[in-house]
């Protein structure tokens, strides 16, 4: 054998040596001790911690099949055990949700309240915020939280379309018009903006500009009855009286799944056709 | 005892029902809404947003956080906005 075979012999054995080990078998991590402890205070901590961790699970599936009584049992109990973030502003969150429909408005704001203080970015508590101060009819509440949750997410659609529902409850059609009009800068398609957009122009006096708006909207959903009755109403204070008739009768037709809906175009439609 | 005579109690009977007709379409008549009054109801905002759904022990933070994501979304479609026919998205939507 030659000095060369035998140098190649060599040199493949240690390198076989060296990393056929790895090559050979797989390399499994260690087991994770299992932690052991005698302390009281530590056995007391993991017990909390799973009980935290089993009461979401409940709660959440009680909010799944709406028995909100329980889920608010599970929230609250969660709740005071006071658990770390994230879970502390997501219980009171979700808690917030069970007392809603509970009709328990209040209690619910003050369960998203305490979850924004908790966690000053969630944008999701926010945004339930604005709909349960709506739904309480505290509107200086609403817009409060509205104005927050547009500081902290300028193009968020929901947050736009919130303060812009907030600011038109409230009479503020100029925030209103400005914000429907961000809005519809990112959506052009959502017909409902360019309703609201209508209802701002028409407060603001520009009945030309809220007449274009209610148009686009039938236009990308012709069986959007408000719509149809809000350009009826534009046209009948314009004078079109066979055109807003027309209107109103179409969207009687239209909204025929909404009864208040369509008992308004109807006695528009009738108060059109026997006034003169 | 003197009998009136049938058509004199048909005369004010006739006159009697006149009479009524007229009170109830009066009462009708001052009580239909003014077309200024349905004006008014015709120039109302659109429903709220619904409430968005509830959301799990890991938190807001992540791409499964449907609500959390909801209320981030720039687009409508995305943000359970109420639509022109159906009220809001309620809490029915995934967490």
């Amino acid at each position: 054998m030659s000095l060369t075979t035998r140098a190649t012999f060599a040199c493949g054995a240690i390198l076989f040596t060296l990393y056929a080990p790895s090559t050979r078998a797989q390399n499994y991590p260690m087991q994770t001790p299992v932690p052991r402890s005698t302390d009281v205070p530590t056995l007391h901590a993991q017990a909390v911690r799973r009980e935290i961790h089993e009461r979401f699970r409940i709660g959440l599936d009680a909010e799944a099949r709406g028995t909100w009584s329980s889920a608010a049992a599970e929230f609250e109990r969660t709740v005071a055990l006071n658990p770390p973030e994230p879970q502390g502003s997501t219980a009171r969150y979700n808690l917030a949700i069970a007392y809603a429909n509970l009709g328990r408005n209040d209690d619910s704001a003050t369960q998203l309240r305490a979850a924004i203080a908790l966690d000053p970015g969630f944008l999701a508590a926010m945004a339930n915020l604005v709909a349960v101060d709506l739904r309480r009819g505290d509107l200086h509440g609403a817009r409060i939280a509205a104005d927050r949750f547009v500081n902290a997410a300028p193009d968020s659609a929901r947050a736009l379309y919130s303060r812009g529902i907030v600011a038109l409850q409230s009479g503020d059609a100029q925030t209103a018009a400005s914000d429907f009009g961000r809005l519809l800068s990112h959506n052009p398609q959502y017909a409902v903006a360019h309703y609201d957009l209508g209802i701002a122009e028409v407060r603001l006096g520009r009945n030309d500009d809220a007449e274009r708006e209610f148009v686009t909207a039938l236009a990308l959903s012709p069986t959007y009855a408000r719509a149809r009755l809000s350009l009826g109403t534009v046209l009948l204070q314009r004078g079109d009286r066979s055109e807003a008739r027309d209107a109103f009768d179409r969207a009687a037709r239209d909204a025929a799944g909404d009864p208040a809906l369509e008992n308004l175009a109807v006695a528009m439609r009738d108060a059109v056709s026997t006034t003169r | 005892m003197d009998v009136m005579s049938r058509p004199l109690v048909n005369r004010i009977l006739m006159l009697l029902l006149l009479a009524g007709a007229g009170f109830g379409f009066s009462i009708a008549y001052a009580n239909a809404p003014s077309l200024d009054a349905l004006t008014a109801n015709a120039f109302l905002p659109s429903e709220a947003p619904g409430l968005l759904a509830p959301i799990a022990e890991t938190g807001r933070i992540g791409w499964a956080c449907h609500p959390e994501k909801a209320a981030e979304s720039r687009t409508a479609s995305t943000a359970d906005l109420p639509g022109t026919d159906a009220p809001a998205l309620s809490t029915t939507a995934s967490r």
